[in-house]
């Protein structure tokens, strides 16, 4: 498996700055009006995915409400679970015979995926995860809510591992990180999930489908077929042992866990070998004259977009740096971007992005300030002026690392 | 330069049809929309509302419901208090004057406070019974008004829509939607011109 790029031809033009160029031109009649999450089912259905594990659960519905009605058409099949519990079991099983498949659901689901999704990194299986979450802990409410940051980016499960995780801001972005989840997922053969948020989940907006060139995938040398003895290199074995079985390295003694345990680093090692050459990204907006760099995901980037295009008319020179993926998380562009500047985080949480930004800016001498709202809030376009302003006169308390 | 409106009432008056229909609209002039429903998971009666965005500039419009927005379209009294604040100055506001709650009487508005707005009160309601048969058509009457006094698409875009906000089965429907559309179009043009005079 090469580590070189994927092609992000896809991500081209998706963001506020390119938007003419890519998506956004004019008489886009042949557009579709569209639903995020509808808009997911389709780009997947597209992409060839042929099972879709969910149990129904808002604001995650639309997207198993979508492939149910069109599935069939693609020669896919829907399987609605008992729980999420299944789903992701359901998905460990498809994945192995290496059928394009995926699961989704609110973040409160996802935890309940959590064991099967440790499974499926540490098994190398290339699946799509989805996670329209809820504001809030326990059951959430439905509004606004960046809550599952963490979940979504450090811990989706227990172990040590990582989903590559992916934050588009609109419906287009949505079916295009969707065909592209499925192509990074082959190539890096890892989880790769995609967070969205209620208001992402809500809106409808125009999307139009476009062909989308990746390189091709390697080789699924690996997936089982069923077919016995045939070829040794397919087989599911226990993750306690190598082929000899465990017995062969004496589990229970203590050179038995001591070769065991060298065994999992080495495979630990070789995930994060592949997250670095995963291709981090990102889209910046207005940040070449900007004085106050904005970092802001999903539809809280959104916002600030509107609340910058009135910052700007008030003389604020305010930009907005994007990640569209979250893990990896894109700080070396980062650095580059704010060199200079002030920077502010905006999210929908306490403080989760932050922490990855003040990593990623730890030696920097950049004055880095943080704002959000949680609880299923969502801020104001004034309020995010006012921040904008605080920051830019340093009236708020810098956060250090 | 684009316009955002908030489309409110209660479930069961055809709001969400309306902001679709802009949204569909929106998108056959090729332009950027946002469409944005928020209701609650209650029987017909409960709140609901939605936001519609429609912009021609490179920007994506945002998702700023509960924030101040240009347009209101209220059809029902209990909610006009609730988003009149969120209007900014010269924005417009059509409201049906045939459903105000409890107290108020039919034709009259409530004491607004805000003179930096065009209001624009139509007996929505009554107009869709009396004239189009079928109250379910304020709707649609208010629409119609709303987009003549706003522009915020083209007429002709709104009766092409359509076909694109109702489903399949209630395309019979859509001669009379017509009409309320043109109904509430000509009482708009007629309310302004008098004020204008």
């Amino acid at each position: 498996m090469g580590p070189g790029p994927v092609a992000p031809s896809c991500l081209v033009g998706v963001g506020v700055g390119r938007a003419a160029g890519g998506l956004c031109e004019k008489g886009m009649s042949e557009k579709l009006l569209m639903r995020s999450g509808h808009a997911l089912a389709e780009a997947a259905l597209r992409a060839g995915c042929k099972f879709y594990f969910a149990y129904p659960m808002t604001p995650a519905t639309e997207i198993l409400e979508y492939w149910t009605q069109h599935a069939a058409a693609h020669g896919a099949s829907t399987f609605v679970a008992e729980s999420e519990v299944e789903s992701g079991n359901y998905l460990m099983g498809c994945a192995s015979t290496g059928t394009r498949c995926m699961a989704g659901s609110t973040g409160t689901g996802l935890t309940l995926m959590s064991e099967a999704v440790s499974r499926l990194a540490a098994a190398e299986f290339p699946v799509v995860l989805i996670n329209f979450p809820r504001a809030g802990p326990g059951t959430g409410i439905r509004s606004l809510g960046q809550n599952d940051y963490f979940l979504a980016t450090k811990a989706t499960g227990n172990g040590d591992f990582h989903c590559i995780t992916l934050a588009p801001w609109s419906a287009q972005e949505v079916a295009d990180l969707t065909t592209a989840a499925f192509h990074l997922a082959e190539r890096f053969r890892n989880p790769v999930l995609i967070l969205g948020d209620d208001p992402l989940a809500q809106m409808m907006e125009s999307v139009e489908f476009k062909r989308m060139e990746f390189e091709s995938p390697p080789p699924k040398d690996w997936v089982v077929t069923g077919e016995r003895n045939k070829d040794p290199s397919r087989r599911m074995r226990s993750m306690e042992g190598d082929e000899e079985g465990p017995e062969a390295v004496g589990v229970g003694s203590a050179g038995g866990i001591l070769s065991r345990a060298l065994a999992q680093e080495s495979m630990i090692r070789r995930l994060y070998a592949k997250y670095a050459a995963v291709p981090p990204l990102a889209q910046t907006y207005q940040t070449e004259d900007a004085e106050l760099v904005v970092v802001s995901f999903g539809s809280v980037a959104r916002l600030i977009s509107a609340a910058m295009e009135r910052a700007r008319a008030e003389g604020l020179r305010v930009g907005l740096f994007r990640p569209q993926t979250l893990y990896p998380f894109p700080g070396e562009r980062l650095r580059r971007v704010v060199q200079g500047k002030r920077v502010l985080v905006v999210e929908a949480n306490t403080g989760m992005m932050v922490q990855d930004v003040a990593l990623a800016l730890r030696k920097e001498p950049t004055p880095l300030y943080w704002f959000g709202r949680t609880g299923g809030v969502v801020p104001t376009v004034s309020e995010l002026v006012d921040e904008m302003r605080a920051a830019l006169a340093g009236q708020r308390q810098e956060i250090a690392w | 330069m684009g316009r955002e409106v908030i489309v409110s009432g209660v479930g069961g008056q055809g709001l969400q049809v309306v902001g679709q229909l802009l949204a569909y609209g929106g998108t056959i002039e090729g332009r950027h929309v946002l469409y944005y429903p928020l209701y609650d998971g209650l029987q017909r009666g409960g709140a609901s509302d939605c936001l519609v965005a429609i912009s021609d500039e490179d920007r994506l419009p945002a998702p700023v419901l509960l924030q101040p927005v240009q347009d209101l379209i209220i059809m029902h009294g209990t909610r006009l208090r609730m988003f009149l604040e969120w209007v900014k100055p010269g924005g417009v506001i059509v409201y049906n004057t045939s459903v105000q709650g409890k107290a108020a009487q039919e034709g009259q508005l409530p004491e607004l406070g805000r003179g930096d707005l065009a209001l624009l009160p139509l007996p929505a309601t009554s107009m869709a019974y009396e004239k189009l048969g079928n109250v379910l058509m304020a709707c649609m009457v208010a629409t119609g008004a709303y987009i003549a006094a706003s522009g915020i698409i083209k007429m002709e875009t709104a009766q092409a829509a359509l076909a694109k906000a109702l489903r399949p089965a209630l395309h019979k429907h859509i001669p009379k939607n017509l009409e309320a559309l043109e109904l509430g179009a000509a009482f708009a043009q007629k309310y302004l011109a008098l004020g204008a005079s």
